[in-house]
């Protein structure tokens, strides 16, 4: 006999409809699974015959036939096992009900039959969803992950006798549910840095309040110890709290990369903060399959790339496409993916190999062409899409012991939601664009307006300064940031002349 | 002046010192009579050692000497040997003066009664650089020529502040004359051959080996009435010129620098050792009174500079003017001081930044 079981498979970070066809037939007993699987996939009949052997119920020995169809795209993963399991069992009639094909089955089998968690449920269950599918049945230990979709009735299963059990209306798995709103509402911001316990830099903290307000992406330069990688880390601290859309879409990207702890919603932006040895591969995303990388990973959060120039220098030439596009696409033989990618950049670096050069205090042992050398690492191009610039400089002893009182990352996050929120009303009517960061040129002129004076103080900056049409335009969105911050429409001196602080470092821009 | 080819494959033989070369053309008069000696001839003048006998021998081409010439031509660059009349006066009288040097330029600056030349720190501190610049521009409105090594840092800054009016500056490289290094300073080589004079003893395409930069230093002192030097580290080329130009019996001057600065260490010893000290331009001008017959219409103008703080019409830009010229020099300290906040604070930076009342770099903020 022959049956249909639904089920999903995963392409990038969205979920796909796989119908699991079993047929029984009469003949020599052989197994033959057809549909593109992959070695876990193949391996799936063992894990079943000895599950259903287990369970109590009975592996017919018969002639098995298995598709997965749309016949064209390969399977991976151990997700397959429950649908080929429940498909067997319905085939050989041991189980007959008129539930299953309105049903959607995911679970890895275990030998004695549980039913072990997998990776990717939230793009699954989500893909049911808009296949109008309303009944999912899920490991019991993916039920948090699962439940946060609403419009659908989740049941987590914990073997394969529940499940027969629930079908054969011996006794039912009672659908799972949580409040997802409460869960946001009560989000514990649990960051292990604070502002307020950073000391003085309050140039450095500026710059980063106005990073954080319009999602531009920052570079730090100073001397070793001088605390860049500190206000990185706590940079999290002041970012907008995260929407419910964000919360899943970020969720998704970590749940198909299987890193999602406690099988909860993602409830902050991620901060990834990658070695520099690390391959242009694993920043971007790659594989035969491909998987995520950490570009992907620092979707709607903070991609911390510290000591820049030490990376190899084609790894930091991938990073000019996501940063352009917000998205990267990979394309393998097998599959060709796109994963979202809209990072924030925040970098820092020495001016130097010896890292002295410029400061006050120590003398800088590099010749003037090994400095260059050094600064010649980051090309022309990556820098160009770095819209702040700081010098972050050693402190000296009496203000790292001042006592003066700094301000809390919570006061500093409730100026950047306003902020965003300002941005997200006056983008309303542009397609894709959230904030400042994204603003085109043609857009510039639309929401950066300059009256008379402005206008000449920025003819005054242009030619002074020597700025390109690029560097101007920086400017431009950064005074656009600024203003959103004290929540304000039009553009000032006042903001223009706080933006050209931010601007390339000469000692780059001269090279 | 001359053209010959003789003198140009004198001047490609590396192998020989500077004496030496001095000593066989006082032998032979003209490099021809030894391009064309015998090696019995060559040896009996007892100057030279055999090993540099065999590399005289090995190297006798004359087709380096050819293009070489030619290339002279169409570039115009001069030659002047101390043979010439025209080979600047003070250069005649060191004790291992070049027997040839090439000039690309005006020429004319080589006959110049007072030159006095500037050397420093190749990475120097945004105060020295400044300095660099006010004084080459003061010195040179004067009428008096700046010698520099057209080196990064202080040399390109004396150079530049010198030819930024009107004013006449001779650059004495350490590489062949239609090499310009460093390359970054490929602007400002343009510039003095156009309007300056470029000077090198080394014969075309020599690349900028190590020591011909100390070579070079006894040229640019030996040119020169009095050497200034405006900022050096220790054991740095600038104190090698120095010590030359005591040898060579020229005023040493040095500008004070901020004692904690590691780029003013050897400056500063100057100082102690007895050199002149000068805050301002017309301190080197007493020393040649004499010569410079103007000296008390000028003298008014550069002391111009020098006076008490700028005022900018701004109650609190004076302010933080005041306080950077009290030591407050970091965003950090002004901050403490002027009790606001850093929004504020970098708006009014940008405008001090843009009416050029101050230089922003590292993070450190300089009064100009």
């Amino acid at each position: 006999m022959l049956s249909k079981i639904l089920s999903c498979g995963l392409a990038g970070v969205d979920g796909y409809k796989i119908t699991v066809e079993c047929d029984v037939s009469n003949g020599l007993p052989v197994f033959s699974l057809v549909g593109l699987p992959d070695a876990a996939v193949k391996e799936s009949r063992e894990r079943v015959y000895s599950a259903i052997k287990n369970s109590g119920y009975k592996y017919p020995m018969k002639r098995i036939t298995v598709n997965m169809a749309p016949a064209e795209t390969r399977k991976e993963g151990p997700s397959f096992d429950l649908p080929i399991a429940i498909g067997i069992l319905q085939a050989s009639l041991q189980i007959e009900s008129d539930q299953l094909d309105k049903c959607l089955l995911v679970g890895e089998l275990s030998l004695g039959g549980e039913i072990k968690p997998v990776k990717g449920i939230l793009p699954i269950v989500l893909a049911a969803r808009k296949d109008q599918i309303t009944k999912v049945i899920i490991p019991f230990e993916n039920r948090q992950e699962a439940a946060v979709v609403e419009g659908l009735s989740i049941y987590p299963a914990k073997n394969l006798s529940q499940v027969v059990n629930h079908f054969k209306n011996v006794s039912s798995i009672y659908a799972y549910k949580t409040s997802i709103k409460q869960n946001l509402l009560h989000q514990i911001q649990t960051h292990t840095m604070d502002f307020a316990e950073v000391k003085g830099q309050a140039n450095a903290k500026r710059a980063l309040e106005v990073s954080a307000a319009g999602a531009h992406n920052v570079l730090m330069q100073g001397p070793p110890g001088s605390g860049k990688t500190l206000l990185a880390k706590a940079f999290p601290s002041i970012l907008p709290s995260l929407t419910l859309e964000e919360a899943l879409e970020i969720t998704k990207i970590y749940s198909v990369a299987g890193y999602l702890k406690d099988d909860h919603l993602m409830m902050t932006r991620p901060f990834r903060s990658p070695h520099h040895t690390i391959s242009g591969i694993a920043l971007i995303g790659g594989g035969r399959i491909p998987k995520p990388g950490e570009v992907s990973l620092a979707h709607l959060g903070v991609l911390f790339l510290d000591e820049l120039p030490e990376f190899k220098k084609s790894v930091l030439e991938v990073l000019r496409q996501p940063l352009e596009d917000q998205k990267v696409t990979i394309t393998r033989v097998n599959a060709s993916l796109t994963f979202p990618a809209a990072f924030m950049l925040i970098a820092s670096m020495n001016p130097c190999k010896c890292g002295y050069y410029g400061d006050p205090e120590h003398e800088c042992t590099c010749t003037e062409s090994e400095i260059r050398a050094y600064q010649h690492r980051i090309s022309g191009p990556l820098l160009d899409r770095i819209d702040i610039h700081i010098h972050v400089p050693t402190l000296k002893f009496e203000e790292l012991e001042s006592m003066q009182i700094e301000e809390s990352s919570e006061s500093i996050r409730k100026r950047v939601n306003q902020a965003r929120q300002l941005q997200n009303k006056r983008y309303a009517s542009e397609k894709g664009i959230y904030f400042n960061a994204q603003l085109t040129p043609r857009m510039i002129s639309k929401y950066c307006y300059l009256g008379e004076q402005e206008k000449a103080f920025m003819k005054k900056v242009y030619s002074k300064m020597n700025l390109s049409a690029r560097g101007y335009h920086r400017i431009l969105k950064l005074a656009r940031t600024i203003a959103d911050l004290l929540g304000e429409e039009t553009l000032s001196i006042q903001h223009l002349s706080e933006a050209v602080q931010y601007r390339v470092l000469d000692q780059i821009e001269g090279r | 002046m001359t053209d010959n080819i003789y003198w140009i494959w004198f001047s490609s033989l590396n192998k020989m010192s500077v004496i030496k070369k001095k000593a066989i053309i006082e032998y032979f008069g003209h490099p021809e009579m030894l391009y064309k000696a015998r090696r019995e001839d060559v040896e009996r003048a007892k100057i030279l050692k055999p090993k540099e006998c065999d590399a005289i021998f090995a190297m006798k081409d004359l087709k380096k000497a050819e293009k070489a010439k030619h290339f002279i031509k169409e570039q115009h660059i001069a030659l002047i040997t101390i043979q010439d009349e025209d080979y600047p006066r003070k250069l005649r009288t060191i004790y291992d003066p070049p027997v040839l040097l090439y000039a690309l330029g005006d020429t004319t600056l080589l006959q110049r009664d007072l030159t006095i030349a500037m050397v420093g720190s190749r990475k120097a501190s945004v105060n020295a650089l400044h300095e660099a610049t006010k004084f080459g521009t003061a010195l040179s409105k004067m009428g008096i020529t700046i010698v520099s090594g057209l080196a990064a840092g202080i040399d390109g800054a004396s150079h530049e502040g010198a030819i930024k009016h009107l004013g006449s500056t001779i650059a004495v490289m350490g590489t062949g004359i239609n090499r310009c290094y460093p390359r970054s300073n490929q602007k400002i080589y343009q510039k003095i051959a156009q309007k300056g004079l470029i000077l090198s003893e080394y014969f075309m395409d020599e690349p900028p080996l190590a020591f011909h930069f100390p070579q070079r230093n006894r040229i640019i002192s030996g040119l020169s009435d009095g050497l200034l030097v405006v900022e050096a580290r220790e054991k740095s080329g600038a104190l090698i010129t120095a010590k030359m130009a005591l040898e060579q019996g020229r005023s040493v001057y040095v500008i004070p620098q901020n004692i904690e600065t590691p780029s003013a260490r050897g400056s500063n010893q100057l100082m102690k050792d007895g050199a002149k000290i000068v805050t301002e331009p017309k301190d080197i001008l007493e020393e040649y009174v004499i010569t410079v017959e103007d000296l008390k219409k000028s003298q008014k103008k550069p002391s111009d500079d020098n006076n008490e703080l700028k005022k900018t019409g701004d109650p609190v830009q004076d302010k933080i003017l005041n306080y950077i010229a009290q030591g407050y020099n970091t965003r950090e300290q002004l901050l403490y001081v002027m009790q606001m906040t850093i929004a504020e604070l970098n708006g009014i930076l940008s405008m001090m930044e843009l009416n050029d009342l101050i230089v922003l770099k590292f993070d450190q903020l300089y009064l100009i």
